[in-house]
């Protein structure tokens, strides 16, 4: 009686696993070219595990039904050679489903995402503060002017050094807003002012700690115009849970006009 | 040390300083449950916190912190590893090897001893000013070394490291202890290969114990400076707190997180190995089988615990190291998944062609096999780079470590306790209350821990005071309260084992037989209780394997201390 | 399975913490490693109090072998020097402040302080478990691995705060 309780249990246990694994479809929709296929890693995942989980509690449940009755069973201690037979199978089995998935699927992910950027990329700079986001571009120099963490004040968040010449053009976005194109890799340089932050937009599959002491990078080309958020992963104070940003995706003309009408930090009134 | 001699006359050297490992470990149990009850009420603030928010107004974001960040800490090592690690190793190692009791009694009680203040700093650290610890039970500077990044990184942070130190100390004098008395004290005749598995996660975890601790310990002495001592070991150039810049210069705070997960990854084996251990032992008296694969198993174990201590920085995928450090990490850390596939298969297989009884001990152990191969696949998901950047500090996260550190470790903790319990307390558990207190921890366990893996598909992140912030995660939250819900069943479950446990301790009927399992293993072929030096006369020799279950026609089983005879005694099937 | 007797076995839970207590200070050479890579690297002079205290910690193993071999006076003497060497490390820390070198000084300062601080408190354990082997001379050898154990820890840390 216990052991077909037992066996239904994990039978229930299985069917709520595979729709689980069905609801691989909770993930928000995806909206990143390196995001489709973390995806198929995923789904990857999902499809092995899955075999693996139901192949193993198939036998559990079959094994707690079988011989848990008042059937005699026959046993013989399996010799030494049979043991280890099956545990070199499953050995191997389980070595070529983990490491297909890391190495054949993985690798060109990872590769895309650390990997060179292309000459169209679009730079773009992150700072994480306790709890906001300092969205920077570099402006039409292309680049970033001298921030000095003494400058930092209420009215210059970034403490952007107004004596750097090239710190006049720079676009900054103090209110979490980030704004790209779609279509363009963008490349990201992170950094944090006081403790660890964590940049990431789930629709992008997109993850990267901010570092304090330390410029991190990461890239990723949208692939859907739209809004997103940008939600802190990494715990970093009392206000972590509300450290939420936006990524506007546009259209690359739409975005040019966007740029167009930004204004350098210390160009115009 | 031959004949079992006169032991401890009075009440405080019997029962409070006591140096006799079987009272040692039955302090750590008791210490241990203490301390779960206390973890455990924490996350029921949690849950309400995440499920009702609002509701839990009073919970404010500091002390919602805190209280994520201490239930982590007490559950990981003052409840897990004190019951599971300190307590059964304590008292189960000398009684399985056969010998009259761990190799050093003194530094043994001393061991126990210096938990109890580790225990009390840790609780007293809620009621300073700032509270309790609140960067996490990872306790990541710079959050953790600067109270003007947190409240509880002030005087509670101290309290949390003065904390950890004890408890440290504690757990190397154990686990120097374990592998001095499984490699030294053994029974003659007890080669390597003819001890119980549960002998070899424990020896196995006390090498890694041993060799990974020290991680922690340099990592909290260093961020104990920073705090307090001006230096910058973790603590970088240039931050910024409330308009002024701090004065530190060129720390990293990565350094902390290599530090503290090299100690971090091999702690969850410390705890798993033995979990598995006790499981086979209840497996094989229960299937009346020896477990299937004892050599693969061993070598599986062995190998799990290298491996162990190379793929660390599966925890910081997404810091931003060299990517070609980053693929290393995660092709070695889904190879764990190979050894523990091993083990699992010897989990399963060991039920083929099994005489099942299902007594409340078996229960627990064929949930454990079940939890397990789902925390075990669940593994493959973050331990695979490119996926990990979705998963990690989601949910999923969250999910993975509830089930394997969670569920795989309470079960096969009350495994031993239900299977044990004859032999330590002379009495017998109510096994109603047992097979009630199974289902009732069980489904909720496995029910929410599944769920929380589906909100980490969803996106949801951990450590989130209130989720309804963001719009994204929206599929995920409605999960809040059927989890919520079903923490307060097994909270309250515990409850019912809290009352089996001590009422039948005190009150229970006596057990008739010295062995009322009918297994082979050393230990029950003591008196019961096991007086103070286990055995009466002379400790056995050892003259076959620990498993002798159907190996001989018309015998069920042979007692391991049961010399070599032409009729093996035990009793017929 | 024969074994040598018990006293003549290498003390296992000796070796064990030996074990753990260089696992903790490969711990802390990493992380000086790591912060050595750093750009404000700025090494200091060893204050020469410390080649004091070294000769001092070395006639102390010696006195640790006399104790072996002629008995308990010559334990006294080990715990003597095993004292003075902290406190001589305590001095050297005052050469270091009279020299303008704090604990957060810089990166190579606070490792000198820190490592000094941390080897200072396994000394003072060793100090300790001589009180543990007073009169007992069969616990005399293993206090003895442990001493030299530390005296080979504390030149090794000399070797990485001078050159590395």
């Amino acid at each position: 009686m216990k052991a077909i309780a037992l066996a239904v249990f994990f039978l229930v246990m299985t069917v709520a696993v595979v729709a689980g694994f069905a609801a691989g479809g909770l993930r928000p929709e995806v909206a990143s070219a390196h995001g489709a296929r973390v995806d198929t890693v995923v789904d990857y995942v999902l499809c092995s595990s899955g075999v693996i989980f139901v192949i193993g509690h198939a036998v559990l449940f079959w094994f707690l039904v079988r011989y848990s009755g008042s059937v005699p069973v026959t046993y013989v201690q399996p010799s030494s050679a049979v043991q280890w037979r099956w545990a070199l199978g499953v050995a191997f089995g389980m070595a070529l489903v983990s490491e297909v998935g890391v190495l054949v699927l993985g690798l060109p992910v990872w590769a895309e995402v650390y990997g060179e950027p292309p000459a169209d990329v679009l730079d773009a700079e992150v700072v994480g503060v306790q709890f906001n986001w300092l969205i920077r571009y570099p402006g039409k120099d292309g680049v970033y002017g001298r921030t000095d963490p003494k400058l930092v004040a209420e009215w210059n968040p970034l403490g952007l050094d107004e004596d750097d010449p090239k710190a006049a053009d720079d676009i900054v976005l103090p209110n979490g807003r980030l704004v790209l194109p779609v279509d363009r890799m963008a490349r990201l340089s992170l950094r944090s002012h006081d403790v660890l932050h964590s940049f990431s937009v789930p629709q992008f599959r997109t993850k990267q700690d901010l570092i304090p002491g330390f410029v991190a990078h990461t890239q990723f080309r949208p692939t859907k115009v739209g809004t997103y958020e940008i939600a802190c992963a990494e715990l970093c104070g009392l206000g972590h849970y509300r450290m939420r940003g936006t990524v506007v995706v546009m259209s690359q003309e739409d975005f040019a006009a966007w740029l167009a009408k930004q204004v350098g930090y210390y160009e115009g009134g | 040390m031959s004949d079992a001699h006169g032991g401890p006359k009075t009440f405080l050297g019997k029962y409070v300083f006591s140096m006799d490992h079987k009272v040692i470990g039955i302090q750590y149990l008791i210490t241990a449950m203490a301390m779960a009850v206390v973890a455990g009420l924490l996350a029921l603030v949690i849950r309400t916190q995440l499920a009702f928010p609002g509701l839990g107004h009073e919970v404010k974001p500091e002390t919602y912190l805190s209280i994520v960040t201490m239930h982590g800490t007490l559950m990981v090592f003052f409840v897990i590893s004190l019951g599971l690690v300190s307590g059964f190793g304590n008292w189960l190692i000398p009684l399985q090897v056969g010998a009259r009791d761990m190799a050093y009694p003194l530094l043994n009680m001393l061991s126990y001893w210096v938990t109890v203040p580790a225990c009390f700093l840790m609780l007293a650290s809620f009621f300073v000013e700032g509270g309790a610890a609140a960067a996490g039970w990872t306790s990541y500077p710079p959050l953790s070394a600067l109270p003007q990044a947190v409240p509880g990184s002030g005087l509670g942070t101290t309290l949390w490291l003065l904390a950890m130190a004890l408890f440290i100390v504690s757990i190397t004098m154990g686990s120097l202890n374990y592998l001095t008395t499984i490699l030294n004290c053994r029974a003659p005749g007890m080669s390597m290969m003819r001890m119980p598995l549960a002998v070899w996660t424990y020896l196995i975890s006390s090498v890694l114990g041993l060799l990974a601790f020290p991680a922690l310990t340099a990592a909290a002495i260093m961020l104990l400076f920073d705090r307090h001592l001006g230096t910058s070991f973790f603590l970088p150039s240039g931050m910024v707190f409330g308009g002024h810049v701090l004065p530190n210069m060129g720390g990293t705070p990565l350094l902390f997180q290599h530090l503290f997960w090299f100690l971090g990854h091999p702690e969850v084996y410390v705890l798993v190995l033995p979990a598995i251990g006790l499981t086979f032992e209840v497996l094989a008296a229960f299937t009346r089988r020896p477990p299937f694969g004892y050599r693969s198993s061993v070598y599986s174990m062995l190998v799990v615990a290298v491996l162990s201590v190379i793929v660390w920085g599966h925890h910081m995928f997404t810091t931003g190291m060299d990517p070609r450090i980053g693929e290393y990490f995660s092709v070695v850390t889904v190879m764990i998944t190979i050894p523990f596939a091993v083990l699992g298969l010897n989990l399963v297989a060991s039920l083929w062609r099994a005489d099942l009884r299902l007594a409340a001990p078996m229960m627990y152990a064929i949930g454990v096999i079940s939890a397990v191969g789902i925390g075990g696949l669940g593994g493959l998901y973050l331990g695979t780079a490119a996926s990990d950047m979705y998963f990690h500090d989601s949910y999923f996260v969250v999910g993975h470590f509830h089930f394997t550190i969670g569920t795989v470790t309470f079960l096969s903790l009350f495994a031993g306790i239900t299977f044990w319990f004859p032999k330590m307390f002379g009495r017998k558990l109510n096994e109603t209350a047992s097979q009630l207190h199974f289902w009732l921890t069980m489904v909720p366990m496995f029910t929410m821990f599944l769920l929380m893996h589906y909100q980490g598909m969803g996106g949801l992140l951990r450590r989130t005071y209130d989720t309804s912030v963001y719009e994204y995660n929206v599929g995920s939250r409605w999960m809040m309260v059927p989890i919520s819900v079903l923490a307060f069943v097994t909270f309250g479950a515990q409850l019912i084992f809290l009352a089996n446990f001590f009422g039948s301790a005190l009150f229970g009927k006596k057990v008739e037989s010295d062995n009322p399992w009918q297994a082979t293993t050393l230990e029950w072929s003591t008196p019961t209780p096991p007086p103070h030096g286990n055995w009466p006369g002379a400790v056995p020799v050892v003259e076959r394997g620990p498993y002798d279950y159907a190996s001989h026609p018309g015998a069920d089983y042979v007692l391991q201390a049961q010399a070599q005879m032409a009729a093996p005694v035990g009793a017929s099937a | 399975m024969s074994r040598l007797p018990s006293n003549q076995r290498p003390p296992l839970g000796l070796l064990a913490f030996m074990a753990s207590v260089v696992m903790l200070f490969s711990a802390f050479t990493a992380a000086y490693l790591v912060r050595r890579g750093g750009t404000d690297w700025q090494p200091i002079a060893l204050p020469w109090l410390l080649w004091v205290n070294t000769a001092v910690l070395a006639a102390s193993s010696v006195a640790i072998e006399l104790a072996r071999r002629r008995g308990r006076a010559w334990s006294v003497a080990t715990g003597g020097f095993g004292l003075a060497f902290v406190v001589g490390q305590v001095f050297a820390w005052r050469q270091l402040a009279d020299a303008g070198m704090y604990l957060p000084t810089n990166p190579h300062c606070s490792f000198l302080y820190l490592l000094t601080a941390v080897h200072g408190m396994h000394v003072l354990g060793g100090v300790g478990s001589l009180l543990w082997a007073f009169g007992r001379p069969w616990r005399i050898g293993t206090v003895a691995l442990y001493w030299h154990f530390m005296g080979a820890v504390w030149a090794y840390l000399l070797l990485l705060l001078g050159t590395v």
